[in-house]
């Protein structure tokens, strides 16, 4: 079972955190194919935060196709995101510390690295536009 | 709710019914003995006929118990106002208890019914057993009728008969009433324990004599009933004479000497004091004199009083009092406990 | 959703002092509503008038359809833990519990014992003898237990250290996830409500200032910063508070569609900061306060 934390200065909304969390652990296999998420309750009285906000991020995660809920028994893992393994994507890595080593040579800090990185982003992401979430 | 008042009264309860039962038992234990004595007693003078020095000893030598059981029952309802009464609803108050105990599915309304009816019902058998107690302990001591000692003096009235058991409710009530009110227990005991008090006081001199029209009865003042004079000093002016007239058990309202007119004397003449009791048999010819010669001038003795068969009627009217002035009490606690 | 509050200018005066001021709500059911506002704003007096410890002087106030505190019905479906936690010091955590089941009839006493144990208090312990956090958790054990349709909470957690008001708020998110009952909580600090709530009311000086949903609200105020302006108005939108500086103007405002103007900075503002802007604005209306620097 799988705990959660809360980053309350991350500038995140706390539903979205679990979200991630959630992405997190299928990611990385903590999370499987049956297995159960905690129940809002749970999260709960764990965290101290608003049940309205955990069932939000269960339903956007079911809304992504990740969780199903079964009425009586809780919510459950449909798919991980296992094949999103970090090794799947080393040639990406690769090409992203070629650029990063560029930009230090070019001169740039870290935080005008940052904002390049975040503006571009989303460019790029309001050009996709209606498409498809990319999991 | 039953179980909540009880639980919360409980230790006030078990202390005093405590005590009165622990007194209840010492006097069922030695009650039949003083009974017998005082049989005894009148069995040895003849019956009927005793004078009543003959139970002088019987009687002084247990007044202390005696005084101190109607000083008891007396006190029965100043404790119960006090200490069941005033922290009835101020405790509730003081620690805050209201925004628990009102906001349970109970009215506070019904709330205050329960309360005030369980723990008034035990204040009211609280006083109905100090008094039967003592009431029936005290029968051989009431019946030797000593001068101004009947049931009908304010000393005993309060301690026999069942008004007290009104006074017990009146009291309670008040105590409660209080506590409302001044929302502090203390202050609420101190302000009941006054007033109760206060009415302890004002009832048998101001209200009792009122309720029915005193009886009256005017003598002519002889050798036997004559008991003493009234002067300012030794050798001083004669403020008036002491008659010892009036039916027995009667509660005595005033005793003066009047005129011919019929008006009470501030003064009698310096020669009244011959009327004395001699000191040596040759005198008694001086005090036939003096008291023919007081008669002739028109002296007589005037006394008002309520004579012993109205005692039951007084109990009867003072229980009403008292318990039109609880209800009085236990409807303004209804109207106040509303949310303000 | 049905109301579950409902005010219609609703006051409460002390003499001369005016506690509560034309209070007109609507707060929605099945929600965890947050109740802030500076000490003497008239939080309590509200939540009293909601739980019918006080009656109103103007105005009214429904609650869950019904009058407050109008018969033991209404009664047993409102729960209320008042500042003071109250408690029986003489009575044992278990004859609270008992008070409880003969004083109300929707009464759990499982709930009541999961509360308890979870709380890690022990059942025959005197009430007087439990520390502050303890008898918070005790007062709030007894409300939910009764299963309320409302829970009104009066600064619960204002006198409890750290980890004590964080065991309370998890209780009461637990409650609040099992029973689907609403929750209103006032407190001064912010920082707990964001946690927890999702409806915000704000209350100034007797009066309210905001209510709405906290997403909402969020979404619907800005922050802009830009060249020194005087004229503080904008066209579409509400200016809440203006700051100037020789050469700067920061503004809150509060618009339904973004602020487009190029010359402004637009930036979100947190839970907190809109709170304290919200306090500091005007007392007597809602136009902005300006302070110079």
């Amino acid at each position: 079972m799988i705990e959660f934390l809360l980053h309350p200065g991350s500038g995140v909304s706390p539903y979205l955190q679990i979200v991630q969390q959630v992405r997190q652990a299928l990611r990385l296999g903590l999370l499987r194919e049956g297995d159960r998420l905690p129940t809002i309750k749970t999260v709960v009285a764990q965290l101290a935060i608003n049940p309205n906000t955990v069932l939000k991020a269960y339903r956007e995660l079911e809304h992504e196709g990740l969780v199903a809920p079964r009425p009586g028994a809780g919510t459950f893992v449909l798919r991980t995101l296992a094949d999103d393994t970090v090794t799947a994507h080393d040639p990406l890595r690769a090409d992203l510390r070629a650029w990063l080593d560029q930009a230090w040579q070019a001169g740039l800090d870290d935080d005008s690295i940052e904002a390049l990185f975040w503006t571009t982003f989303r460019v790029a992401r309001r050009e996709a536009g209606s498409k498809e979430d990319v999991a | 709710m039953i179980w909540l008042t009880w639980r919360q009264f409980r230790f006030s309860a078990l202390t005093v019914f405590g005590v009165l039962g622990a007194v209840a038992l010492a006097l069922a234990h030695t009650g039949p003995r003083l009974s017998r004595e005082y049989a005894d007693l009148r069995a040895a003078c003849g019956g009927a006929s005793c004078h009543p020095e003959a139970f002088e000893d019987f009687f002084f030598s247990h007044l202390g118990v005696y005084l101190g059981l109607n000083a008891l029952v007396i006190a029965v309802p100043a404790v119960v106002g006090v200490f069941w009464g005033a922290p009835l609803i101020s405790r509730e108050f003081e620690t805050g208890t209201q925004d628990l105990v009102w906001q349970q599915s109970v009215p506070r309304r019904r709330w205050l019914a329960v309360k005030l009816g369980l723990v008034g019902l035990a204040a009211i058998a609280a006083a109905g057993l100090a008094v039967a107690a003592v009431s029936w302990w005290s029968r051989p001591f009431d019946a030797t009728t000593i001068d101004g000692a009947g049931r009908m003096s304010p000393v005993l009235f309060d301690a026999r008969g069942y008004a007290v058991l009104g006074r017990a409710a009146f009291a309670f009530a008040l105590g409660a009433a209080a506590g409302l009110l001044i929302r502090r227990t203390v202050p609420a005991m101190a302000v009941t324990f006054a007033v109760v008090v206060a009415v302890q006081i004002v009832m048998p001199t101001m209200v009792r004599p009122h309720l029915a029209t005193p009886a009256r009865l005017e003598t002519v003042i002889t050798a036997n009933n004559l008991n003493g004079v009234e002067a300012s000093g030794p050798g001083g002016t004669v403020r008036g004479l002491q008659a010892g007239i009036g039916p027995p058990g009667a509660w005595i309202l005033t005793n003066e000497t009047v005129d011919s007119a019929g008006r009470t004397v501030d003064t009698l003449p310096a020669w009244v004091s011959d009327c004395t009791t001699p000191e040596a048999p040759s005198g008694e010819i001086t005090q036939q004199q003096c008291l023919q010669r007081l008669a002739a001038a028109g002296y007589r003795q005037v006394v008002t009083y309520h004579p012993a068969d109205r005692f039951w009627p007084f109990q009867a009217y003072e229980t009403a009092i008292f318990g039109m002035l609880s209800l009085l009490l236990a409807g303004f606690c209804f109207l106040r406990i509303r949310p303000s | 959703m049905t109301a579950v509050v409902r005010a219609q200018g609703l006051g409460k005066r002390y003499g001369r002092r005016r506690a509560l001021s034309e209070c007109t709500v609507d707060i929605p059911a099945g929600r965890v509503v947050g109740l802030v506002g500076p000490n003497g704003a008239g939080k309590t007096t509200l939540l009293r008038l909601a739980v019918g410890q006080l009656t109103p002087t103007t105005g009214s106030i429904e609650v869950l359809g019904g009058r407050p505190a109008a018969d033991a019905a209404q009664l047993s479906r409102v729960g209320y833990v008042a500042q003071s936690t109250p408690v029986y010091s003489g009575l044992t955590v278990e004859e609270h519990l008992m008070l409880g089941d003969r004083l109300n009839p929707r009464w759990d006493m499982r709930i009541a014992r999961d509360r308890i144990e979870s709380a890690g208090l022990d059942s025959r312990q005197r009430a007087g003898r439990l520390s502050g956090g303890q008898r918070a958790q005790l007062a709030l054990a007894l409300a939910v237990a009764k299963r309320p349709d409302l829970l009104i909470l009066d600064e619960p957690v204002s006198a409890l250290d750290p980890l004590a008001r964080r065991e309370f708020l998890s209780g009461l998110m637990e409650s609040a996830a099992d029973t689907g009952a609403s929750v209103v909580v006032s407190s001064h600090v912010v920082g707990d409500l964001e946690r927890i709530c999702d409806y915000l009311m704000i209350l100034v000086a007797s009066r309210v200032r905001l209510a709405g949903d906290i997403d909402e609200l969020l979404a619907s105020h800005h922050q802009l910063i830009g060249p020194r302006r005087d004229p503080t108005t904008l066209p579409g939108a509400e200016v809440i508070t203006a700051r100037h500086t020789e050469r700067q103007t920061t503004l809150l405002v509060r618009a339904q569609r973004p602020v487009d103007d190029p010359a402004w900075t637009v930036a979100e503002i947190g839970l907190e900061d809109l709170v304290l802007a919200y306090m500091k604005a005007d007392a007597a209306s809602l136009s902005p306060m300006e302070v110079l620097r």
